[in-house]
């Protein structure tokens, strides 16, 4: 069966969630946060559709977010350049300003999800870091002849961690059927099915949904879908085993980085899966180029890179230049970044273009944070 | 179907077989060939149409070109996907009139006259996609205007032990063209032809017509129509070009150009912003430099793991270097996996290649035939020995003990 995909691109900004990245999303939503050396964050949820040979993609946003733009440009680079489908922003309308929900962009966007003619539709948080085999959801979705399905990761939720209380957490008969979705409350800690906030559902009954929320007045989709279709609808999860993390604040975007970077299970769960490659725009930059005195250890690198120094347990974007005697470690730096002879960083990420000398150390938990384009 | 009067048409003569890299072709016409990590030959003189203001490219096709016509596709890393113009191959067809093999560059042109008529070109631009360069080429069309020539061919000088790979020529001082003579045994002079010749296309059209009809000709650029129009005394002007120019082929030559990128001040620089040099390039991961890792003096690229030592390599995409191996002086193209503790140096590493467990593959490279290619696909078997100078090309295993 058919299926369209809907992207919830920039809820972060439009205060679902805290603000987890405020210096990193001064500009940007959470979908183009960049992430894991030359991805952004909209590149897995969109690969994720695009590999399962949706065609036809809506990105939900409530304005015009440049880098976003200028990042999923005609959609060529996820081979989503087509004349039936392809890439479409879909603004919401009539529902206000921010801040927005789920269920708020939904609304706003009823007409495109009126308008479409797949029977099924795919949902997904713009800024879901994962590698979902959608195909295997669709069938999975048609065989138990549901009519939602929700993707869960099995994680340990730390009972005392502030962000657990942001994630949703799904109660599963044996078969697979979901019978609640909740809030995962103080104390509620170890091992949980997670929501990983990527839905297939069917199209009419998604219609409903919105009706029905909108003449009741909800405000969450999660309370939506439970007040109306739980007892009522098929409702099952599909689990997912890959690498999956939800980047909710400066230390998470941290940890998860160095995750990717060191363990070699994560890269082959998320970038290196058969049949699944994760896109993103094609720049055409020249290759990295190791000068006579690098040292590098340990570290993700992008094409375009030059590097004289010494790099370890760190991420370079694209273009990243290391000079001649500075040393990097445990750092992000993102494109453009130039470290000047002689410099040393310790836990720093720095934003696009930045220039850094001298010496600036911050700590794992609270990486210190280089505005896009400063000069230190 | 009559298209938009293009100023200027570019024909690319990507069919050559490329003999002299031996088993390096053995699979792909030279103009596929991967070369700096993430570049095929061929990437070079297209991007260069790119830069300077060329949409429509002719590609002559004929050797092995299934892997150049899915790399070229629709043009579109080069911007040649086009409404008017753009990218088409041209391989040789049937009921043309000469029903047969493209019998040299000038027969591959003269074959396609019907192409380049539709576009009513004021002017051909004839390249080959065998070489490293970059270069502008409206800076030559502006040459060629200023002397009002017929025929505009670009040179440089090259060390004169080397000039009798060349098309060689002597020009005035105004540049215009007093002697051509192909691959000279006893050269007059070391300023080479590159290959890249620009014509009135009415000019051109003529002398092609006249070649095609002419007995004994050997229907090519080099060989008869440019020493042919010295003769008739044609305005045949040579253009000095003073960038980086290598020709790759040779083995030698193709792994000098590359190991040229990676010496401490490359003369040549693929980083260039405003003068990319685009490729169709593979989605693969960043790629990862294990904490056992030393690299230096190297070029990675996309989709490599290095756990090991590398020192003066070109690596393509998707290789795997593993701990405890040491790979000084290579280029290894794309998807090779050098096990552990294997030792490889002085190397030509083709696509796909397994080197298993403690081999040791190539050595010192005292002349210039002490360079070891192994061959696309070869498995060489754990703890074998390849000596330097070698060529492997076996599509299976190597079995090295039998090599000492």
């Amino acid at each position: 069966m058919k299926a369209a995909g809907i992207l919830f691109a920039d809820l972060v900004r439009s205060g679902l969630l805290q603000s987890g990245l405020p210096e990193m999303i001064g500009k940007r939503s959470m979908a183009s946060v960049p992430f894991g050396c030359r991805y952004r964050l909209v590149d897995f949820s969109l690969s994720c559709l695009a590999n399962a040979g949706i065609q036809r993609i809506g990105v939900a946003a409530s304005y015009g977010d440049r880098e976003l733009m200028e990042h999923l440009g005609s959609g060529k680079d996820w081979d989503l350049a087509l004349r039936a489908g392809g890439i479409r922003f879909l603004p919401p309308e009539g529902v206000g300003q921010a801040p927005f929900t789920r269920l708020t962009l939904l609304k706003g966007i009823r007409y495109a999800v009126a308008a479409a003619t797949e029977p099924l539709i795919v949902l997904s948080d713009g800024d879901m870091v994962g590698s979902i085999d959608l195909t295997d959801m669709l069938r999975e979705h048609q065989r138990r002849e549901a009519e939602v399905t929700v993707a869960v990761k099995q994680m340990y939720l730390p009972s005392s961690m502030q962000t657990a209380r942001s994630r949703m957490i799904c109660e599963v008969e044996e078969g697979g059927e979901l019978r609640d979705m909740h809030a995962c409350h103080l104390g509620q800690g170890g091992m949980q099915l997670v929501c990983m906030h990527v839905y297939v559902i069917d199209r009419r009954l998604l219609l409903q949904v919105i009706d029905e929320a909108t003449v009741h007045h909800l405000s969450g989709f999660h309370q939506a879908l439970m007040l109306f279709c739980r007892g009522r609808h098929r409702m099952y999860v599909y689990r997912y085993d890959g690498f999956y993390a939800k980047i909710g604040s400066p230390a998470e975007y941290f940890a998860a980085s160095m995750q990717l970077a060191q363990d070699p299970e994560a890269r082959r769960t998320l970038l290196e899966m058969p049949g699944q490659p994760i896109r993103t725009r094609i720049q055409n930059s020249p290759p990295a180029f190791y000068r006579q005195h690098a040292h590098v250890r340990a570290s993700l690198i992008a094409d375009g890179c030059e590097i004289e120094g010494e790099v370890e347990n760190s991420i370079l974007f694209r273009g990243v230049h290391v000079g001649r005697g500075a040393s990097v470690r445990n750092s992000i730096l993102l494109r453009g970044c130039e470290v000047r002879p002689c410099a040393s960083l310790r836990c720093v990420v720095a934003d696009h273009d930045a220039s850094v000398g001298g010496c600036l150390s911050g700590a794992e938990a609270l990486p210190y944070y280089i505005g896009e384009g400063v000069r230190i | 179907m009559r298209e938009q009067k293009k100023r200027c048409v570019a024909m690319l003569l990507a069919g050559g077989q490329g003999t002299r890299l031996g088993i390096l072709t053995a699979q792909h016409a030279k103009p596929a060939i991967p070369f700096g990590g993430k570049h095929r030959v061929i990437d070079f003189p297209l991007s260069n149409c790119m830069h300077s203001g060329i949409d429509t490219v002719g590609v002559l096709t004929q050797f092995r070109p299934l892997t150049l016509n899915a790399y070229i596709g629709n043009g579109q890393p080069w911007d040649l996907d086009r409404l008017n113009g753009g990218v088409t191959l041209l391989p040789p067809y049937l009921g043309g009139g000469e029903d047969d093999w493209y019998r040299g560059t000038a027969d591959a042109i003269c074959r396609n006259i019907a192409f380049l008529d539709q576009y009513d070109p004021t002017y051909v631009l004839i390249l080959s996609g065998d070489h490293v360069y970059r270069m502008d080429y409206s800076e030559m069309l502006a040459f060629h205007c200023a002397r009002n020539a017929d025929c505009t061919v670009a040179f440089v000088s090259v060390p004169i032990g080397e000039a009798g790979r060349y098309g060689i020529l002597t020009a005035e001082e105004d540049g215009r063209v007093i002697s051509f003579v192909e691959k000279p045994k006893n050269p007059s002079s070391n300023l080479a032809s590159m290959g890249i010749y620009l014509f009135r296309y009415d000019v051109l059209r003529r002398l092609l017509l006249q070649d095609a009809a002419r007995e004994g000709s050997s229907h090519d650029f080099g060989k008869d129509i440019l020493p042919g129009m010295v003769e008739a005394e044609g305005r045949l002007y040579a253009w000095r070009f003073a960038g980086y120019f290598r020709d790759i082929g040779t083995p030698e030559a193709y792994f000098d150009a590359n190991m040229d990128l990676v010496s401490d001040e490359p003369p040549f620089d693929l980083r260039d912003r405003q003068f990319r040099i685009c490729s169709r390039t593979v989605s693969a991961p960043p790629h990862r430099i294990g904490a056992h890792a030393q690299v230096r003096s190297a070029i990675v690229t996309e989709g490599c793991v290095v756990d090991g030592y590398l020192e003066r390599a070109v690596l393509s995409a998707n290789v795997r270097i593993e701990k405890g191996a040491i790979v000084r002086n290579a280029v290894i193209m794309d998807g090779t996996r050098i096990m552990e503790g294997a030792r490889v140096e002085n190397c030509i590493i083709d696509r796909e290649v397994t080197i298993e467990k403690g081999c040791v593959i190539g050595g010192e490279r005292t002349c210039r035939e002490g360079l070891t290619v192994i061959g696309q696909g070869v498995r060489v078997k754990a703890g074998a020995c390849i000596r330097s100078g070698s060529t492997v090309s076996v599509p299976t295993e190597a079995e090295g003990r039998e090599k000492e």
